[in-house]
C-alpha cells in the first residue's frame, strides 16, 4: 500500500465525514422552532364561534415562557385580530396562581371566571376543556384541577364536576384549518 | 304560528300612564328582583308570575287580542305609535314614526315599494314584501319582508337595530322594548354609605335598563347594564364598605357593562334608577349576623348582632303572649334561626326574614313581661323580666291588628302537586321518572340576552312535562319544582341510591359568541341505557323542534350523569343566549311542544327497554299555554 493510497483513503474519509456531517445538517433541517433561542412554538386551545369544537392554535413564545404560567396567559391573550377562532373564557378573565404537584397542575383563576361566565352545558365544556388541554401539554402536566379566586369548586356552572382533576379531552378537539 | 295568526299590538291599550314608566316601575321591579332572590321564598313565583305575563303581553296571541308595547330609545320613551306589530312571527317596527322619535332621515316612493333610511353614515334600502335589502351598498337578506298595513311602512325590527347599529332589550316585567344608540358609557362607579347603609352608584351618560342579580358561593349582586360600553378601566379593587368587601366591573359580552360587588354577607338590596343623574344606583341591607340568649338576674337579654345604624322597633302581640323586633333594611344572616330555652319567662326565640326587607324576631314568652330594647355596641339588646306591678304600657291591640297572621314564616315543605288536570288511559303506570330541572334560587343557570334566565325555563317545561307524564300515571319525582337552589348531592340522591326508572336534567344551553344554536342531549359512555335514553330523546326533540342537531354526546365529567345510577340523559333544549331561540324559549307554546317531545322521548326508550310505550301524548288543557307556569307561581 503506498503513500498516495493513503493520502486517497484520507482525503475519502474526510469526505466522508464532510459528507455525513452535510447529511445530518440536512435532514435535521432548518432549526426547528422548539429549539431556536428566540421562541418556542406551543398550543393554545381556542374555540370555533358555534361553540361546538376546541381549536388548537400554534403559538411562538419566549422559551422561558413554556410553563404552567406562561401558558396560561397565552390562551388568555385570546385570538390574533383576523383569527376565526375565539377564546371560551370570560375575556378579563386573570391568571392568579398555578402551581404543579405529581403532575397535576392546580390552577387558580380570578373570579370573572365565574362572573363574566354566560353559563350553558357547552360554555362551561369549552372554558374547562381550553384550560385543562392547554396545560395538558406541557410533559409535566397530565391532569388538571381549576380554582376560582382560591377556592376549590364543585362546579364551575352547574354542570361539570370539577371536585377531582380532570384529563385533556380530545375529543372535543378539530385541527386547525 | 298558523300563518294567518297577525296579532297587531293594540297601540292604544293605556298600560302606562303619562311621565316616564319606565324610572318608577323599573325601580319597583328591580327592587322586588333582589329582593326576592334574597328570599328564595314565595315572593320568587310572583317574578316568574311577572315574566309570563309579559311575554304573552309582549308576544303574539293567535288571531288576536292585543296589547301595548312602549318603546323607548335612550332610555326616554316614545308616542305609541312606535309601538312594535308582529307579523307571522317576525317583529317589525313602524318606520315613519321611528324616524322622528331617533331621528333618521325616511325617503318613501310608494310606487316602487322603495324604503331609503339614512342615519348618520348608514344608508339602508329596502323594498316592501322583498327580503332583498342594501346596507351601505352591499346586498343583505332580510329574515321578514318589509309590510305595507293600513298606511305603515312596517320594517323588521332585528334587521333595522343591526343595521343602525342600535342595541336592543325587551324587558318582560314592563313589557317594554328599549332600543339605545351603542353609545351608552358607565363613566363612573362608586361605593359610599348612606345613613349607615352601603349604597353602589353606577353612573351612566343617559338613562339605562339595568339588571341585578344576587349570587352565592361567595355572596356577591351582579348589576348588568344593558346596551352599554365600559368608559372606565376593567378590573378589580378591594373596598371596606360595610357588607361590600370587593368592587369588580369589565364588559360581558358587547353590550353589557357588568359591575360585581362581593359581599361578606348574603343582603338583599334596593336598586333603582338614579335621579339627578343618570345611571343606576343600589342601597344594600344590613346584615343580621348572630342571635345570642343570655339568662340574667332580672330574667334573661337578648343580643342581636346588627349594625348600629340599623333601624328597629320593638312591640308586643297577646294571645298568645310575644314580643316582637323588626329590624329595618336588614337581612337575616344568622345561621341558628332559633334559640330553645323553656324558661320561666321567655319560651323561645326565633328569627325570620318576615319581609324582603324586615328582620322579624318574636320572643315567645309566658304570660305579660316587661321588655326594654336599646343599643350596645355591636348590636342592639333586648332585655326581658317580669312584669310591673301595674302594666301601663301594655300596648292595646286593635281588632284589626290581626297579630298572628303577622307572622308568615317560609314554608320549607314542597308545595302538594297540583291535581293532574285530564285523566288519560295510564300506560305510564309503575314506571318511575326524575325530573331535574337545572339549577334554580341563587343559581341563574344561564342568561337570556333580554334578561330571562335558564332557571325559570327549564323549570316551566319540565312541570309541562311532569303534567304530561303524571296524566298517563307515571310516578314523577321533581328535583325542585319551584325557584329554589338545591345542591348536586340532593339532586342525585335518589337516582344515586338507584330509585326512579329514568333521570332526566332540563337545562338551556350557552355560549360566549351567539354563534351558538340547536339542540344537544348528554349521556355517560359507561351506560348502554342512558345512550338508548339520550339517543330516544335527542330524535324526538329534533323532529318536534327542528333546531339545529348538535348530536348525542357522551360525557364523564357532567355531575348527575357521574353520580346517577340508573338511565339517565341531559338534555339541552336550545341556547338561551341566542336572540331567536331565547325568544322561542319564552314562547309557551314552544316549551310546551318541549316537554311533549320529551314526553315522544321517553315513550320511545320505554317501548325499546321494557316493551311499554306510553301512548299519544296526552291532552292537557286547552289553556296549558299559561297554565303550568302560572300553577308554578301560585305553587
Ligand atoms: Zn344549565
Amino acid at each position: 500500500m503506498g503513500k498516495g493510497t493513503h493520502k486517497t483513503l484520507i482525503a475519502l474519509v474526510v469526505l466522508l465525514v464532510i459528507i455525513i456531517i452535510w447529511a445530518l445538517v440536512q435532514r435535521s433541517g432548518p432549526p426547528s422552532v422548539a429549539t431556536d433561542p428566540a421562541g418556542a412554538e406551543v398550543l393554545i386551545y381556542l374555540a370555533t364561534r358555534d361553540g361546538t369544537s376546541l381549536v388548537p392554535v400554534k403559538r411562538i413564545v419566549d422559551v422561558e415562557k413554556v410553563s404552567p404560567q406562561g401558558l396560561i396567559e397565552e390562551l388568555l391573550k385570546g385570538p390574533r385580530p383576523g383569527e376565526p377562532w375565539v377564546l371560551p373564557l370570560p375575556a378579563n378573565t386573570r391568571l392568579q396562581s398555578v402551581a404543579v404537584v405529581d403532575r397535576v397542575a392546580y390552577v387558580d383563576l380570578s373570579e370573572e371566571m365565574i362572573e363574566f361566565h354566560p353559563g350553558g352545558t357547552t360554555g362551561e365544556l369549552l372554558t374547562v376543556y381550553a384550560v385543562v388541554n392547554t396545560l395538558a401539554q406541557l410533559p409535566e402536566v397530565e391532569l388538571v384541577q381549576i380554582f376560582v379566586g382560591g377556592r376549590e369548586l364543585e362546579t364551575l356552572m352547574g354542570h361539570l364536576d370539577l371536585r377531582t382533576p380532570l384529563e385533556p379531552d380530545f375529543s372535543l378537539v378539530i385541527e386547525e384549518h | 304560528m298558523g300563518g294567518g295568526h297577525n296579532a297587531v299590538l293594540d297601540e292604544d291599550c293605556d298600560f302606562y300612564v303619562g311621565g316616564n314608566p319606565f324610572l318608577s316601575s323599573k325601580n319597583l321591579s328591580g327592587r322586588v328582583k333582589g329582593l326576592i332572590e334574597t328570599e328564595g321564598w314565595s315572593l320568587m313565583r310572583t317574578g316568574r308570575a311577572a315574566l309570563v305575563l309579559a311575554v304573552i303581553l309582549l308576544f303574539f296571541i293567535p288571531g288576536g287580542p292585543a296589547s301595548a308595547t312602549q318603546v323607548y330609545f335612550n332610555g326616554r320613551a316614545l308616542s305609541s305609535d312606535v309601538a312594535p306589530v308582529v307579523v307571522d312571527g317576525h317583529v317589525l317596527l313602524p318606520v315613519r314614526s321611528l324616524a322622528s322619535a331617533i331621528g333618521m332621515s325616511l325617503t318613501w316612493e310608494p310606487g316602487a315599494g322603495r324604503i331609503e333610511i339614512q342615519r348618520q353614515d348608514k344608508h339602508i334600502v329596502m323594498h316592501i314584501n322583498s327580503r332583498e335589502a342594501q346596507l351601505n351598498g352591499e346586498p343583505h337578506q332580510l329574515r321578514a319582508a318589509p309590510q305595507l298595513k293600513d298606511d305603515r311602512i312596517l320594517a323588521p325590527l332585528t334587521f333595522l337595530a343591526e343595521a343602525l347599529e342600535l342595541t336592543m332589550r325587551w324587558d318582560m316585567e314592563t313589557a317594554a322594548l328599549h332600543l339605545s344608540d351603542a353609545t351608552i358609557v358607565v363613566s363612573e362607579i362608586l361605593l359610599c354609605e348612606e345613613e349607615g347603609r352601603t349604597r353602589l352608584d353606577v353612573l351612566t351618560n343617559t338613562p339605562v335598563a339595568y339588571d341585578t342579580i344576587l349570587l352565592a358561593d361567595p355572596h356577591r349582586i351582579v348589576v348588568d347594564v344593558h346596551g352599554a360600553k365600559l368608559g372606565v378601566p376593567p378590573g378589580e379593587q378591594p373596598v371596606a364598605a360595610g357588607v361590600a368587601r370587593c368592587l369588580r366591573v369589565g364588559q360581558f359580552g358587547p353590550d353589557v357593562v357588568r359591575v360585581v360587588v362581593e359581599l361578606n354577607a348574603p343582603v338583599g338590596y334596593e336598586a333603582f334608577a338614579r335621579e339627578e343623574e343618570p345611571g343606576v344606583a343600589l342601597l344594600l341591607n344590613h346584615a343580621v349576623d348572630s342571635l345570642s340568649w343570655r339568662d340574667t338576674d332580672e330574667g334573661g337579654e337578648l343580643f342581636i348582632v346588627v349594625p348600629p345604624t340599623a333601624p328597629y322597633e320593638i312591640w308586643r302581640l297577646v294571645e298568645p303572649d310575644r314580643v316582637v323586633i323588626d329590624v329595618f333594611h336588614a337581612s337575616l344572616n344568622a345561621k341558628d334561626r332559633t334559640i330553645l330555652l323553656g324558661g320561666e319567662l321567655v319560651k323561645q326565640v326565633r328569627a325570620s326574614q318576615f319581609l324582603p326587607n324586615v328582620v322579624r324576631v318574636v320572643l315567645d314568652v309566658n304570660g305579660p313581661v316587661e321588655a326594654k330594647a336599646f343599643r350596645q355596641e355591636g348590636g342592639v339588646a333586648i332585655q326581658l323580666g317580669p312584669p310591673p306591678p301595674i302594666d301601663l304600657e301594655l300596648a292595646e291591640i286593635e281588632p284589626g291588628d290581626e297579630p298572628v297572621a303577622l307572622i308568615k314564616e317560609p314554608d320549607p315543605d314542597f308545595p302538594s302537586l297540583p291535581g293532574v288536570k285530564e285523566v288519560a288511559e295510564k300506560t305510564g303506570k309503575g314506571l318511575r321518572v326524575i325530573l331535574d330541572p337545572g339549577h334554580g334560587g341563587l343559581d341563574p343557570g344561564a342568561l337570556g340576552p333580554s334578561g330571562s334566565k335558564e332557571k325559570d325555563v327549564v323549570l316551566d317545561i319540565s312541570l309541562r312535562l311532569r303534567d304530561l307524564l303524571a296524566a298517563v300515571g307515571c310516578e314523577v319525582y321533581m328535583t325542585r319544582d319551584e325557584d329554589r337552589y338545591v345542591e348536586f348531592p340532593e339532586r342525585v340522591r335518589l337516582a344515586k341510591e338507584g330509585k326512579g326508572d329514568v333521570f332526566l336534567s332540563i337545562h338551556a344551553n350557552a355560549f360566549r359568541f351567539q354563534e351558538a344554536c340547536g339542540t344537544e342531549t348528554f349521556y355517560h359512555p359507561d351506560k348502554q341505557s342512558s345512550r338508548l335514553l339520550a339517543e330516544a330523546l335527542q330524535t324526538s326533540l329534533m323532529k318536534e323542534l327542528g333546531r339545529t342537531d348538535r348530536g348525542v354526546k357522551t360525557r364523564r365529567d357532567l355531575y348527575v350523569l357521574r353520580e346517577s345510577s340508573i338511565p339517565t340523559a341531559l338534555v339541552e333544549v336550545a341556547f338561551i343566549n341566542h336572540p331567536d331561540e331565547e325568544k322561542l324559549l319564552l314562547d309557551p307554546e314552544f316549551r310546551q311542544r318541549c316537554a311533549q317531545a320529551l314526553f315522544e322521548g321517553l315513550s320511545h326508550y320505554f317501548r325499546e327497554r321494557a316493551g311499554r310505550s306510553l301512548g299519544p301524548v296526552p291532552e292537557i288543557l286547552p289553556d296549558a299555554g299559561e297554565n303550568p307556569a302560572a300553577a308554578a307561581s301560585e305553587g
